[in-house]
């Protein structure tokens, strides 16, 4: 096998030590780390495509991407500045006054283990919030999740604001959890909605045309 | 059993802990009790063995031991000792009465022996979406079903011109308007006193309380107070305020148990093992004597998978011998109204429940998928109830055992499981398109609906009076 085969494999089977020892073997080997990096994500990958194959469940999920954040870690020193920038950055979180986020927490990993770099604000996120870590973290897209109908509302809110900071254009919103659906989102001006967390990350990747 | 006094101060003194840390122990833990006690559901036998039932009681029991629950707000983890919760276990009601008057019902622990002929309480009602214009009409038509013995409400999406948004005024207000639109549709049916089960448009403890104190709104003795956990095992102060505020005030607490199927929970065995622990926590603060469960399943919205549903509705129903609380089971089935499915979904379910031991069957409708995925307004309607109602009489006056129970129910289920799977769900139609609005009757094509399915189910043994 590979040696960025084995990379991806040992991410793709929660071998986090193993994982780790590889990428910094191929890092002393002079091996580009851009490779490693494409071996990495692809054992990020895997992981996801498990859990859409109910093979992998949260728990899995959580173990792979703390395993995929760590070899991360350890290649990304490695690369030209530029390229670190690369990744797709993702602000997220559950809107204010609602506290559900089993759902928020999978499509953040799943988001993770598709590429993208996810900045969770957890729940219960003021509006203002979203904006303001959006544009700290010179983030692409802005993901809200909604549980009950009367917090929905906040996602409207959220993009009503970016308007009013005339920074609509500068995100893509996408909005999803048990609250929403597809005509609420067309009608609050959402460029996206997912159904479920599987389905959030591919919404993800046609709002900003990429692998993630 | 543990006071309030002792609750908060577990909350700000307990184990300072990362709430990953928290998640990532509570699904190891609830996987090796799983192995441990070898629990397996056999999906051809919805309804389980008492073993099985127990198995998965102790597995709750241990579980909560060993992780306790995750306050949200202060990240601290609150720890219960055994002896507190057999203590609770022990001194629980084993029956409770709502309602008022004539309208009075009580919630027993049904044991399901053999010649128990105890019917469940039934408690239909659409708790999703409903606008202001059709709201009482919908509500009247679930209220007035002869075997309808309880309500439920449904979210109010606005009033008097005013959105509903939490943390808001049009929050407090629509939170009040239901409560009185509630009673209204009651009072229509001639049931002013009938159970109605919890707020449904609130969101902020202000909004709850505000549907209470008010003049025709709730009442202590019809309706209970939400105080329940965040899934999986967490509690924010705002829940811990209202368990106060019902205690304090005689309000019958709402305890209940969504463990999702699919994401902590890998499976329905899992989740029945959480909502065990979930439970027992929930008694240790809000001193409960009803506990609610519904199902949620990750992996598709409610319905994907019934027998995994089913399966942990029968299950927890059974484990319940253990403390013993009268169970409510919340189902509702995926197909839309007026459609044959709708009325094999319900039916399934209600004989599993029945025969498993369920006391009361709230927020049953039609229409689930509709209120998840396509955000139709105004979904379900009373004749779900009837359904409900008339089959959960039927099948209690047959004392049916285990192994009858269960071949009844997959005989149910072979009628429609194929569609299921494959996601097919008719939409059916919604309240207004089939109830003649004036007489609040349903339509002839939904009652030749049921009356060809009850033919059908009459021919496998269902003996409807």
């Amino acid at each position: 096998m590979e040696f960025l085969e084995k990379i991806s494999k040992a991410i793709e089977e929660l071998k986090g030590e193993e994982a780790e020892t590889l990428v910094k073997e191929a890092i002393e080997k002079g091996i580009d780390p851009f490779k490693v990096l494409n071996g990495v994500t692809a054992g990020a990958r895997a992981v996801g495509d498990k859990f859409q194959r109910s093979e992998y469940f949260l728990l899995e999920l959580f173990e792979g991407a703390e395993i995929t954040e760590k070899c991360l870690g350890l290649v990304t020193p490695h690369l030209p500045r530029e390229a670190t920038t690369k990744r797709v950055k993702v602000v997220l979180g559950s809107v204010a006054g609602d506290l559900h986020d089993i759902g928020k927490n999978l499509v953040a990993l799943l988001l993770r283990s598709g590429g993208f770099e996810v900045y969770d604000l957890g729940v219960d996120v003021p509006c203002k919030r979203f904006i303001e870590e959006a544009e700290k973290v010179n983030a692409s897209i802005i993901a809200i999740s909604a549980l009950m109908y009367s917090t929905r509302l906040a996602q409207k809110e959220t993009i009503k604001l970016l308007e009013d900071l005339g920074l609509r254009s500068k995100y893509k919103v996408m909005i999803g959890g048990g609250a929403t659906t597809k005509p609420f989102a067309e009608s609050v001006g959402a460029d996206g909605w997912a159904e479920n967390a599987v389905e959030a990350v591919n919404v993800a990747k046609q709002l900003v045309g990429t692998e993630g | 059993m543990v006071s309030i006094k002792d609750f908060q101060e577990r909350a700000l003194t307990g184990p300072l802990t990362d709430k990953r840390a928290f998640d990532k122990k509570l699904m190891l833990k609830v996987r090796e009790l799983a192995k441990d006690y070898g629990i397996t559901f056999n999906p051809r036998e919805v309804i389980p063995d008492d073993s099985m039932a127990d198995a998965v009681f102790k597995a709750g029991f241990d579980l909560l031991m060993d992780v306790g629950i995750y306050h949200i707000d202060t990240e601290r983890v609150i720890m219960y000792n055994e002896k507190e919760v057999k203590d609770t276990m022990r001194t629980r009601p084993r029956e409770i009465t709502l309602g008022e008057g004539r309208d009075k019902v009580t919630f027993k622990s049904r044991q399901v022996v053999p010649g128990d002929k105890s019917v469940p309480i039934i408690a239909g009602g659409s708790p999703h979406l409903a606008t202001e214009d059709v709201y009482i009409p919908l509500m009247q038509s679930f209220a007035q079903e002869p075997t309808n013995n309880g309500l439920c409400p449904g979210v109010v999406t606005s009033a008097y011109g005013i959105e509903n948004r939490a943390r808001t005024p049009g929050e407090i207000i629509c939170a009040m308007a239901e409560a009185r639109w509630m009673k209204e549709a009651a009072r229509r049916a001639g049931k002013p006193g009938i159970y109605i089960d919890e707020p449904m448009s609130a969101t902020s403890p202000a909004a709850y309380i505000s549907a209470f104190s008010q003049p025709g709104g709730y009442k202590k003795e019809t309706t209970q107070m939400s105080t329940h956990l965040y899934g999986e095992m967490k509690i924010p102060w705002e829940r811990v305020v209202l368990a106060t505020y019902a205690l304090q005030n005689g309000i019958v607490p709402w305890t209940c148990c969504p463990a999702v199927i699919g994401a902590y929970c890998r499976n329905a065995e899992e989740a029945t093992i959480v909502n065990v622990a979930s439970t027992l926590a929930q008694l240790e603060y809000n001193r409960g004597s009803l506990v609610a469960l519904y199902t949620v399943n990750v992996r598709g919205g409610n319905y994907v998978y019934p027998r995994d549903n089913y399966m942990e509705y029968a299950t927890f129903n059974r484990t319940m011998r253990n403390i013993p609380v009268p169970v409510q089971d919340l189902f509702l089935a995926g197909a839309g109204p007026c459609t044959e499915m709708v009325v094999y979904e319900l039916v399934a379910q209600t004989i599993a429940y029945t025969a498993s031991g369920g006391a009361a069957f709230l927020e049953i409708h039609g229409g689930g998928v509709d209120d998840f995925k396509r955000g139709r307004l105004g979904v379900g309607t009373g004749m779900e109830a009837r359904i409900a109602g008339e089959t959960a009489h039927a099948v209690a006056s047959m004392s049916l055992t285990r192994s009858d129970a269960n071949e009844l129910v997959n005989m149910v289920i072979k009628r429609y499981e194929d569609d299921l799977i494959k996601d097919k769900y008719p939409t059916g139609k919604t309240f207004t398109e089939c109830y003649d609005l004036k007489t609040l009757t349903p339509s002839k094509e939904y009652l030749d609906i049921y009356a060809e399915a009850k033919r059908e189910l009459t021919d496998i043994g269902i003996k409807y009076e």
